[in-house]
C-alpha cells in the first residue's frame, strides 16, 4: 500500500501528463467547452447519455475520453455537456472508431432547474429531487466583472439574498438571506468551503469609528471557486442543525478532476476606481460663524477661527487673513473640487494562474492568485495572495483520498477611518471651511514637526491624518481539508473528513505626536493579534439502494465534532515618551492591554433518508442532534428535524403540459425546525477586570444579567415552490413562498438601568419572516446566425415582523447613533429607526417657537432599514464570440439615517445648507428663512431665523435626516470578445478572451449626498451612516488566456 | 491487511465520534477563561468609588449639567444643555451608569458583607452609596431607591419619594457611622479615598449626614435640625486633612475628568456669574486697575488670552445661542484654572470647608451653641487654604467689609461663600443654590424654560419611558410634574 501511495504522490506532484492513447477500434471523443462569452469552462462534465462514459473538462475547457471498442458500433448516441450554472447542451453523434471532435458553447443559466447541485454537507444531488430552494452561482459570474469580496459578487444575482457593502476596498459586507431571523444574534449564513465551515466574522465598530477590517470570507479567491451553492434558508440547510437558521453558502473549489492531461489558464484583470458619488457642496460661503471670520491663531483668538464650519463671509474674493497667510489678508475664494481632488484614481490588479493535471487515477490542481489594489484614498493599499493545492487519487477501486489546502495572505495598509472619528479624513471634510485648498493643506507639517492645520481645536488637517498616522494589518490563513472515502460495495460508502480553518490576524495602528482632535501627546499606538481556529471532523456513511425498479432509497448517517478556539491579545498606549518609537516600553503612561479567549465545542449526529419513486417523486427526511458546550449541562442536547418533498408533475402526468408549452414542471415543499447557537459564557455572571487605578486592582459587576437556563434560538420554517420550463426551455421560472418564525430569541434585552443592569439575556420573543422569491430566465431571441439574448430576472420580497418580545419589553436596541436607536421593536419590521420627529399640532403642522421647528419629546419609528424588496435584471447578448452583458440591481424601500447630511448642514458645507442664505446670511441683509409652521397658539409663524441657527437647531431632530434608502445601480457591465483560435493560434495560444468590464457605473437614488448602500459594519446595526467613504465606480479590462 | 485496515478504520472513527457526542467534557469548556465568577469586596469597592466620582465630577455630568446650571461654568459653543435644551442621550447614559455602574458595585458589596464581621468593608460602601444617591435625588427628585439594584428579580423598580430617599440616607449614614471603627479589616490600600482609615470614613459619614440634613431646612426644619445636631455630635471633619478627595493617579488611564474633557476640547469656560461674583468680593481696589479680587479667582480661572501679558479675567455668559456664544471668541473669556484641570488634580467628594459652612448655618439658626461668625470665617479659611491661598491674604479677605460676617445677613453670606467654595462640585453648588436662592442666578437669554427661569431639576431619562414607564409615570404624577421648572421636594420657594 505504501508503494501505491508513493506512486500516486509521484503522479500528483510531478503532474505527469499521460498521453491519451487510442487503439484503432476505440473511439476518442474530444473537444472544448466554453461559455457564450468565450471563457473556457473547466470541470464541465461531458458524457454519453445512457452509457456511463464520460469525463470532465480540464482547466482550459478541453476534454477527451475514449469509448471501449466493444461499445463502438457506429450507433447514434447523445453527447451532453453540463456544468453548474449553465444550460446543458446535447448533440447527437455517430459513435464510430477513431476520433470525434465536438466543441460546446454553454449558455449561462441563472435559473437552473435540473442537473447536479451541491446541497448541505456537500452532498451532490439531482436538482429535481430537491424539495427546497437552492440556487447556484457559476465561476464565470464571480470573475467576469469581478469584486474582490466574494460576498459582493453575489449582489443582484440571487433572489432573496440581501447584501450591504460597507464601503472601501477590503471593507466588510453583510449578507442576509430571506431577512433577519435573530433579534440580536448572528443573521448571516454559514460559509462552507469543500465541506468545511469557515469563519466569516468581521471586525468593525457597529456605529463607526476606528477601521473596518472586512469580513473574513473575502479571503476566498473567486478564481479558485468552481461553484457556489446558496442554500436559501433553514429548510435547505437543515442538516447544519444549530447553524442552519440563516441558510448556507456552500463553496466548491476547483479541482484537477477530469480528463487526462494538463490544463493551464492565466488571467489578468485591471480596473480603475473613482468615487461614484461625493456630497454636493456649496461654494458660496467660507469658514466662520455669523458671516464673520478672521484667522489669528486658530484657537479662537481671531474671529471664529476655532470654528470648523462654513457660516463665514461670502467667497467673493474679498481679502481676509487666513490660516496659511501669516497674518496677511489674502483673497477668500472657493475650491469646489477640493474633496474630489483629495482622492486618487484607485487601481486594482488581479493576476491569476492555474495548472491542473489528471490521470485516470489521480488529479491535482495548483492555483495562485494575486490581488494588488491601490485604494482611492492616497496611501491605502490592499493586497491578497492566494495559493491553493487540490488533489485526489483513487488508491484502488474502493479507496479514494482527496485533500485540499489553501494559504491566504491578506494585508492592508492605511485603511480609511470610519464614522465620526478624527481618524476618518471624510470627517475633516464635513467639519471644514469651503475656502480650504489642498495646495495649502498639503503642507501639513510645521518646521518644528508639529501639525500645521487650519484650526487648532477639534479638527485635524486631513493630510496630517493621512501621512503621519498609519495602520497595517495582515492575516495569514490556512484552510485545509482531507477526506478518505471507502466504497464497501456498489451501494455502501463511508467517508471520513477532517478540516481546519485557521488564521492569525495581526493589526497595528500608529498615531504621530501632534493630533489635534485626539490627545495622543507623544504619539500613540496599538498592536493586536487574533488567532481563530475551527476544526471539524466528521464521518458520513451513505447507503444507496434501489428497492424495486421504481423505488430508490438513499440513507446518509453521519457525525461531526466542531471545536472553535479564538484568542486575542493587544497592547498599546495613548502617550509615548520619545515620539516615533512605537514600543510598549516607551509608553509614558500605564499601557493599555487586553486579552480574550473563547472556546466552544459542538458534537453532532445526523441522518438523512431520501426516497425516490420513478424519478419524479421524492421525499427527504433529515434529523440532527447537537450537543453544545455553550448551553446548560442539563439541557444542551437539541434535535433538529426536517422533511421535504418534490414532484416533477410533468413526468408524473405527461399529459399535463399546457398544450406543449410546458416542458418541465415541479412542485416542492418543505418543513423544518432548526437552531441558532448561543455564544459562550452567557450562563453565569463573571466579573470584568478593569484597568487598575494606579496600583489598585479593580473589578466591576457586569452590566448584563446572564441566563443560567439558556436555550438555542429556534427557527421553524416551511416553504413551497414551483419550478417551470416553457417553450423548449426558452423560459424558466422558479418561484418560492416561505414562512419562518424564530422564537426563543436570545435577547440581551435592555432593561431599566435602575435594576442595576443595563441588559439581561432572555430567551423570549419571536420574529417572523414571510416572503416570495422569483427567478425568471428567458431567451427572447436566439437566431440561427448565432445571436442570443438572455434575460435573467430575480426578485424577492420579504416581510419581517417582530412578533413578540419579553412581557413588558417593547423593544431591543440594536444600536444607538446620535440618539437615534436602531431597534427590534414589537409589532414593527426588524431594524426600526426610532428617533425624534418634528413637533406637530393635531393638524400635522410644524409647531415653531421663535421661528424654530421643535423636537417632539416623544420619539417614534421614522423608518426601517430592511428593504421592501430587492431585485436584479441581467441581460446578456452574444454573437459570434462577442458578448455584452449588464446587470441592474435595486433595493426598494427601507430607510437610512444620514448623519453626513445632518452634520454637513449643521456645518454649512453642503449645498442644501444654502437654504435661507441664497443671497445673504444675516436677516437684516435679506437672508434667513421662514419655517412654514404655526406658533403654539396656532397663529402662523412669522419669525425669520438665520440658516445657521436653523440647521444648528435641526441637530436635535432625526426626522429631517431619515431618508428613503431605495436605489437602483448599474452593477455590472461587460463587453467581451473571444479571440478566434485561428488568430490566437498564431500566437501560440489555444484560446484567449478579452473584455472591458465596469462595476457600479450608475446610481439612482433620492437620498442626497450619499450612496445609500452603506454601513459601518456587517453587524445588525444597519441603516445609519456618517462621513462615509465613497463607494467606487470601477472600470477596466480583463484578459483570460489558455496557452 | 489493507482491507482490514481501511474497513476497520472508518467504523472505528465513527464509533469514536458517536462516543464523544455525549455531553461529558462540554460543560467545563464553557467556564469563562477571561473573568472570574466571584470577587472580593476590595476589588469592587475601588471600581465603584472611581466610577461614581468620575461620573459626578466628570465631563458628562458636571460639565454638561450641574456646573453649568450652578453658573460656575458656561458653554462657549454647543450650548444645548446650557440653555436647558437637553440631548436625551446625555441623561440616559448618566442614569443607567449610576445604577448599573457604581451602585451595583456597592449593592453587591452590601449584600455580600456581614455587618458584624466586616463593618469596615460595609461602612464605606454605605457611605459611598449615600454620597451617590444624594447627588441623584437632588437632581432628579423621586428615584428608584429601595427597589433599585435588584435585577434580575426586579427589572422595573418603583420610585421612592425624595423624602423616603433622604430617610434612607440618614439611616444608612447613621448605621455606617456606628459600625465603622469596629473590628475586622478595612480596604487598606484598595481604598482610594482614605487608604482604609475607618475614623475618616466615620467622619465622612457624619459630614454627609450634615450636608443632607441642611438640604431639608425649608421643607422639614425639625428633621433637619435633629439630623444636623446628631451628625455634628457624632463627629464630622475636623480639618482639610479629613477632606474626601479622589486623588487621580494621572497615569494616562486614570486621569482627572476635567483634564480628560479639556485636553482636546475647549467648549467650557468659567461662567461670567462666578467671575463677576469673585470680582465683586475684592479685597481692595488699587490705582491703575490693579485690583485684588477674591484670591480664588486666579485659581478657579485662567487669565484671558487676548489680554496677555496683562492679567485679565472675564467670564462667559450662560445660556446663549450657539452662534452668539461662538461670536465672543475663546480668547476673550477665561478657561478653567490650570490647577483644576491637571492630569492628577483630585476630584472632591466633600470638604472640611463645606462642613464648617454647615456648622455656621446650624449655629446661625440657633441649633447649636456654636459661633456662626467664627465658623463662617473658618470655612472661608479652609476653602482658601485648600486652594493654596496664603494666610495673610486670607486674613485680609475675611476682614474686608464685603466678606466680614454680619448676623443680619449671615445666612445669605454663608450661602454665597459656600457656593463659591463648592467650585468643581457642581452637583452640590447647584443644590445649594436651589435651597438658598443665593446667588440670585439669572437665566441666560436663550434658555428654553418656559417661563424663562433657571432650571430647577434634570428631567428623567427617555430610557425609563421605554423600560420602566409605569413606575416613571406614577413618580411624575406623585411629584406634580417633573419638567425643568418643577421643584424637587426639599426645594421650597
Amino acid at each position: 500500500m505504501g508503494r501505491r501511495i508513493s506512486s500516486v504522490l509521484a503522479l500528483v506532484c510531478m503532474m505527469v501528463l499521460l498521453p491519451a492513447w487510442t487503439a484503432a477500434q476505440e473511439a476518442t471523443i474530444s473537444g472544448r467547452v466554453s461559455s457564450e462569452g468565450g471563457l473556457p469552462l473547466a470541470n464541465a462534465s461531458v458524457f454519453l447519455q445512457g452509457m456511463s462514459v464520460g469525463t470532465m473538462t480540464r482547466e482550459g475547457g478541453t476534454y477527451s475520453f475514449t469509448v471501449a471498442a466493444a461499445n463502438v458500433n457506429g450507433q447514434k448516441v447523445t453527447l451532453t455537456a453540463r456544468l453548474i450554472g449553465y444550460k446543458a447542451e446535447s448533440v447527437e453523434i455517430t459513435l464510430s472508431p477513431g476520433s470525434i471532435t465536438h466543441d460546446f458553447v454553454l449558455a449561462q443559466n441563472a435559473v437552473q432547474l435540473e442537473g447536479m447541485v451541491v446541497t448541505a454537507l456537500g452532498i451532490e444531488r439531482e436538482k429535481r429531487s430537491l424539495g427546497v430552494a437552492q440556487q447556484s452561482v457559476s465561476a464565470e459570474e464571480l470573475t467576469s466583472a469581478r469584486e474582490n469580496n466574494l460576498v459582493n459578487s453575489l449582489v443582484g444575482k440571487v433572489a432573496g439574498v440581501n447584501i450591504t457593502n460597507a464601503g472601501p476596498t477590503g471593507g466588510s459586507s453583510r449578507i442576509v438571506i430571506r431577512g433577519a431571523n435573530s433579534i440580536a444574534g448572528n443573521n448571516q449564513p454559514l460559509f462552507v468551503v469543500d465541506g468545511i465551515p469557515i469563519d466569516n466574522s468581521a471586525t468593525a465598530n457597529a456605529t463607526g469609528g476606528g477601521y473596518d477590517y472586512g469580513n473574513t470570507a473575502q479571503d476566498i479567491n473567486p478564481d479558485n471557486i468552481e461553484s457556489i451553492s446558496i442554500l436559501k434558508g433553514p429548510n435547505a440547510a437543515a442538516l447544519y442543525g444549530s447553524r442552519a437558521a440563516n441558510g448556507a453558502v456552500v463553496i466548491t473549489t476547483k479541482s484537477g478532476k477530469g480528463s487526462s492531461g494538463l490544463g493551464i489558464t492565466a488571467s489578468q484583470n485591471l480596473t480603475f476606481e473613482t468615487p461614484l458619488r461625493l456630497p454636493d457642496f456649496q461654494n458660496q460661503y467660507g469658514q466662520g460663524s455669523g458671516g464673520k471670520f478672521e484667522f489669528i491663531d486658530g484657537k479662537g483668538g481671531g474671529t471664529s477661527d476655532n470654528v470648523n464650519r462654513s457660516w463665514g463671509p461670502p467667497l467673493d474674493g474679498r481679502l481676509i487673513k487666513q490660516w496659511f497667510s501669516n497674518g496677511e489678508a489674502v483673497p477668500w475664494l472657493p475650491h469646489p473640487d477640493r474633496v474630489r481632488d483629495f482622492f486618487r484614481t484607485g487601481r486594482t490588479s488581479n493576476t491569476n494562474a492555474a495548472v491542473s493535471a489528471a490521470t485516470e487515477k489521480a488529479d491535482v490542481r495548483f492555483g495562485i492568485s494575486n490581488l494588488d489594489a491601490l485604494g482611492m484614498l492616497p496611501t491605502n493599499t490592499v493586497k491578497r495572495l492566494n495559493t491553493s493545492l487540490n488533489g485526489g487519487a483513487n488508491v484502488n477501486e474502493k479507496l479514494n483520498v482527496r485533500a485540499s489546502i489553501q494559504y491566504v495572505k491578506s494585508s492592508a495598509h492605511n485603511r480609511p477611518g470610519t464614522g465620526y472619528d478624527n481618524r476618518n479624513v471624510l470627517q475633516n471634510v464635513i467639519w471644514s471651511g469651503r475656502q480650504l485648498d489642498n495646495a495649502t493643506l498639503s503642507n501639513y507639517k510645521n518646521p518644528d514637526g508639529s501639525q500645521r492645520a487650519p484650526s487648532y481645536t477639534t479638527v485635524d488637517n486631513p493630510f496630517w491624518v493621512l501621512y503621519m498616522n498609519s495602520n497595517d494589518d495582515t492575516r495569514d490563513r490556512v484552510i485545509g481539508v482531507g477526506t478518505i472515502t471507502y466504497k464497501f460495495n456498489d451501494w455502501l460508502t463511508a467517508a471520513v473528513r477532517s478540516g481546519t480553518d485557521w488564521y492569525r490576524d495581526w493589526r497595528r495602528q500608529r498615531y504621530a505626536d501632534g493630533m489635534i482632535g485626539i490627545d495622543y501627546a507623544g504619539g500613540a499606538f496599538n498592536e493586536s493579534v487574533r488567532f481563530n481556529r475551527e476544526t471539524n471532523t466528521d464521518f458520513l456513511l451513505t447507503a444507496n439502494r434501489e428497492v424495486t425498479s421504481k423505488l430508490g432509497v438513499t440513507v446518509n448517517v453521519g457525525g461531526n465534532q466542531r471545536v472553535n478556539r479564538y484568542s486575542m491579545s493587544s497592547q498599546g498606549t495613548d502617550h509615548l515618551v520619545i515620539p516615533g518609537t512605537y514600543n510598549i516600553g516607551n509608553s509614558a503612561v500605564t499601557p493599555e492591554v487586553d486579552q480574550e479567549e473563547r472556546n466552544r465545542q459542538t458534537n453532532s449526529l445526523y441522518g438523512q433518508a431520501q426516497f425516490s419513486y420513478n424519478n419524479y417523486l421524492f421525499v427527504d427526511v433529515t434529523g440532527r442532534n447537537d450537543w453544545s458546550s455553550t448551553l446548560p449541562a442539563e439541557s444542551n442536547s437539541y434535535f433538529y428535524p426536517s422533511v421535504s418533498g418534490s414532484l416533477v408533475f410533468t413526468d408524473a402526468f405527461p399529459s399535463f403540459n399546457l398544450g406543449g408549452l410546458l416542458t418541465y414542471g415541479k412542485l416542492r415543499g418543505s418543513w423544518t425546525q432548526v437552531g441558532n447557537d448561543a455564544d459562550p459564557y452567557q450562563l453565569a455572571i463573571s466579573y470584568n477586570p478593569t484597568t487598575p487605578f494606579g496600583s489598585i486592582p479593580r473589578f466591576s459587576v457586569p452590566n448584563q444579567v446572564p441566563n443560567a437556563n439558556l436555550k438555542p434560538e429556534k427557527t421553524r420554517a416551511w416553504e413551497t415552490g414551483l419550478e417551470l420550463r416553457f417553450l423548449q426551455d426558452r423560459v424558466s421560472l422558479d418561484a418560492t413562498y416561505y414562512d419562518k418564525l424564530t422564537s426563543n430569541q436570545i435577547i440581551p434585552a435592555q432593561v431599566s438601568g435602575a435594576s442595576g443592569y443595563t441588559s439581561a439575556v432572555l430567551n423570549a420573543g419571536a420574529v417572523s419572516n414571510k416572503g416570495v422569491e422569483l427567478q425568471l430566465g428567458a431567451t427572447p431571441v436566439k437566431t440561427q446566425g448565432g445571436f442570443t439574448w438572455d434575460v435573467n430576472v430575480n426578485f424577492a420580497k420579504n416581510n419581517s415582523k417582530v412578533v413578540s418580545l419579553y412581557p413588558g419589553l417593547e423593544t431591543v436596541v440594536l444600536a444607538t447613533y446620535w440618539s437615534l436607536t436602531v431597534e427590534a421593536r414589537e409589532g414593527e419590521a426588524y431594524g426600526a429607526l426610532y428617533g425624534t420627529p418634528y413637533l406637530r399640532d393635531d393638524q400635522g403642522r410644524l409647531i415653531t417657537v421663535k421661528g424654530f421647528p421643535q423636537p417632539d419629546p416623544q420619539k417614534r419609528v421614522l423608518g426601517h432599514y430592511t428593504p421592501d424588496w430587492t431585485g436584479g435584471i441581467q441581460n446578456r447578448f452574444a454573437y459570434r464570440g462577442f458578448d455584452f452583458s449588464f446587470l441592474f440591481d435595486a433595493k426598494q424601500g427601507g430607510q437610512i439615517f444620514s448623519a453626513s447630511n445632518m452634520f454637513g448642514n449643521m456645518s454649512g458645507v453642503l449645498a442644501t445648507s444654502l437654504r435661507g442664505r441664497e443671497k445673504a446670511q444675516a436677516i437684516e441683509d435679506g437672508g434667513g428663512l421662514l419655517v412654514p409652521g404655526v406658533n403654539k397658539d396656532g397663529t402662523p409663524n412669522t419669525t425669520m431665523v438665520t440658516a445657521q441657527a436653523y440647521f444648528n437647531g435641526l441637530f436635535q431632530l432625526h426626522e429631517p435626516y431619515v431618508y428613503d434608502a431605495s436605489f437602483v445601480k448599474l452593477r455590472e457591465v461587460k463587453l467581451g470578445y473571444a479571440v478566434p483560435s485561428s488568430f490566437s493560434g498564431k500566437l501560440g495560444i489555444s484560446s484567449a478572451y478579452v473584455a472591458l468590464v465596469g462595476r457600479n457605473l450608475w446610481l439612482h437614488t433620492s437620498v442626497p449626498n450619499i450612496d445609500p448602500e452603506t454601513a459601518f459594519s456587517s453587524s445588525n446595526a444597519q441603516g445609519i451612516e456618517n462621513a462615509q467613504f465613497p463607494s467606487a465606480r470601477s472600470f477596466g479590462f480583463m484578459i483570460n488566456v489558455t496557452p | 491487511m489493507r482491507h482490514f485496515t481501511i474497513s476497520g478504520i472508518v467504523p472505528l472513527l465513527a464509533v469514536a465520534l458517536v462516543a464523544t457526542a455525549c455531553d461529558s467534557g462540554l460543560t467545563g469548556l464553557n467556564e469563562n477563561p477571561n473573568a472570574p465568577g466571584s470577587v472580593a469586596p476590595q476589588y469592587l469597592f475601588p471600581n465603584g468609588v472611581t466610577s461614581a466620582v468620575g461620573r459626578v465630577r466628570g465631563g458628562g455630568f458636571d460639565l454638561t449639567f450641574t456646573s453649568l446650571w450652578a453658573q460656575h461654568i458656561a458653554m462657549d459653543r454647543f450650548t444645548d444643555e446650557d440653555r436647558y435644551s437637553i440631548r436625551p442621550s446625555t441623561i440616559d447614559g448618566n442614569w443607567s451608569g449610576f445604577y448599573s455602574g457604581e451602585l451595583e458595585d456597592f449593592a453587591t458589596i452590601i449584600e455580600q458583607t456581614d455587618p458584624t464581621e466586616s463593618p469596615n468593608l460595609l461602612g464605606p460602601a454605605l457611605v459611598m452609596k449615600s454620597w451617590t444617591y444624594g447627588v441623584m435625588t437632588d437632581i432628579w427628585g423621586d428615584i428608584p431607591y429601595a427597589e433599585a439594584n435588584q435585577g434580575p428579580t426586579d427589572f422595573t423598580p418603583s420610585y421612592d419619594s425624595q423624602q423616603d430617599v433622604y430617610n434612607g440616607l440618614f439611616t444608612d449614614l447613621t448605621a455606617a457611622s456606628d459600625m465603622l471603627g469596629g473590628g475586622g479589616a478595612g480596604y487598606g490600600s484598595a481604598d482610594p479615598i482614605y487608604a482604609g482609615d475607618a475614623t475618616k470614613w466615620q467622619r465622612f459619614a457624619n459630614s454627609l449626614r450634615l450636608r443632607f440634613a441642611l438640604r431639608l431646612v425649608k421643607v422639614d426644619e425639625d428633621k433637619a435640625r435633629a439630623e444636623a445636631t446628631a451628625a455634628i455630635s457624632a463627629g464630622v471633619f475636623t480639618s482639610n486633612a479629613d477632606n474626601a478627595l479622589l486623588q487621580w493617579p494621572g497615569d494616562g488611564t486614570n486621569d482627572n475628568p476635567f483634564f480628560n474633557t479639556f485636553r482636546t476640547r475647549d467648549d467650557q469656560h468659567v461662567s461670567q456669574t462666578l467671575v463677576d461674583t469673585l470680582k465683586a468680593l475684592y479685597i481692595s481696589i488699587e490705582p491703575g486697575n490693579d485690583t485684588i479680587f477674591d484670591p480664588r479667582l486666579a485659581v478657579y480661572a485662567d487669565p484671558i488670552v487676548s489680554a496677555l501679558p496683562a492679567i485679565v479675567y472675564r467670564g462667559a455668559p450662560n445660556g446663549l445661542q450657539d452662534e452668539d456664544a461662538i461670536a465672543i471668541g475663546l480668547t476673550n473669556t477665561s478657561r478653567v484654572g490650570a490647577a483644576y484641570r491637571q492630569r492628577d488634580t483630585p476630584s472632591i467628594l466633600m470638604t472640611y470647608s463645606e462642613v464648617l459652612f454647615d456648622e455656621a448655618e446650624a449655629a446661625q439658626r440657633g441649633w447649636t451653641g456654636g459661633d456662626a461668625a467664627s465658623l463662617y470665617a473658618d470655612a472661608i479659611r479652609a476653602s482658601m487654604q485648600y486652594n493654596g491661598i496664603a494666610n495673610d491674604v486670607i486674613d485680609a479677605y475675611v476682614a474686608s467689609p464685603r466678606v466680614a460676617y454680619n448676623p443680619a445677613t449671615g445666612l445669605t453670606q454663608i450661602a454665597l461663600q459656600k457656593w463659591i467654595a463648592l467650585y468643581a462640585q457642581g452637583a452640590d453648588a447647584y443644590a445649594e443654590y436651589r435651597r438658598s436662592g443665593v446667588p440670585n442666578l439669572q437665566p441666560g437669554p436663550a434658555v428654553i424654560t418656559d417661563p424663562k427661569t433657571v432650571a430647577r431639576r434634570l428631567t428623567y431619562p427617555l430610557a425609563e419611558q421605554s423600560f420602566n414607564n409605569e413606575n416613571l409615570q406614577s413618580a411624575i404624577s406623585a411629584q406634580g410634574g417633573a419638567s425643568l421648572n418643577d421643584r424637587v421636594w426639599w426645594d421650597v420657594p
